[in-house]
């Protein structure tokens, strides 16, 4: 596999965290997921993308991690 | 070091990922998917739409079972409830080729030229080889930030057959 950042520069080498090892791998051997809270991209190692049970439930348990930290503001805004 | 802040996104994204077989890439496409969708809708480009669809619903399918089984068997309440969460998800998104589409569809499987004008999509997966030209007007169609997945090598580049 190997992931791009398309124009105006190529970053294969570009570095991410992976969001279930917390390893930082390089785009090129990355697999990308859903989003961060904050908007920005989220990826995994390649190598649990082929680990079916790790790959399901570390993503599920993101999202939903992500989407409480989206909401919990507004939840504070309506408790007030 | 953490993912670059999303101001900083580059216009696209391209990952181009290897097969061996038509049904690694449907085995591939169907793991991938469900990852995507939850930032947008997303496209399957594809001379047969509707074979490819029949193929990712059933593959579909076996992911859900596949998640109902690890629901099943954990124990740990956080995990549980973001599989049974993960479970909900995938049995409410709508896959439909063209014709078929409502306004629920988030998976559209599409041949690039029956796209329409408006039409945008978080995720693109390329499966079949298209020339410079006829993939420039597809790009149209990528929000910023989005993902062009592909599974025919470098896109617009083409080359050799795809494997059977």
């Amino acid at each position: 596999m190997a992931i791009y950042t398309a124009f105006p520069h190529d970053r294969p080498t570009q570095q991410i965290l992976c969001i279930i090892c917390y390893e930082s791998v390089s785009l090129s051997q990355a697999t990308a997921g859903s989003l961060h809270a904050d908007g920005s991209q989220a990826f995994a190692c390649d190598r649990h993308f082929y680990t079916r049970e790790t790959w399901i439930t570390a993503w599920a348990m993101f999202d939903a991690e992500q989407d409480a930290m989206t909401h919990e503001p507004q939840c504070l805004e309506s408790a007030v | 070091m953490s993912a670059a802040p999303a101001s900083r996104l580059p216009d696209w994204f391209i990952d181009i990922r290897h097969f061996k077989s038509q049904e690694q890439l449907s085995l591939d496409l169907t793991r991938h998917l469900p990852r995507r969708i939850v930032v947008g809708a997303a496209a399957v480009i594809t001379d047969r739409p509707t074979v490819l669809l029949s193929v990712v619903k059933k593959r579909w399918s076996t992911l859900v079972r596949e998640v109902e089984r690890q629901y099943a068997s954990t124990l740990q309440q956080a995990k549980k409830q973001s599989l049974e969460r993960e479970l909900h998800r995938l049995q409410s998104y709508g896959f439909a080729v063209i014709s078929k589409r409502t306004t629920a569809t988030q998976v559209l499987f599409s041949t690039p030229e029956a796209l329409a004008p408006e039409d945008r999509f978080s995720t693109i997966y390329l499966t079949i080889p298209l020339s410079h030209e006829r993939l420039i007007p597809l790009m149209t169609h990528l929000r910023s930030g989005g993902f062009l997945v592909s599974y025919i090598g470098w896109p617009g580049v083409v080359d050799s057959p795809l494997p059977k």
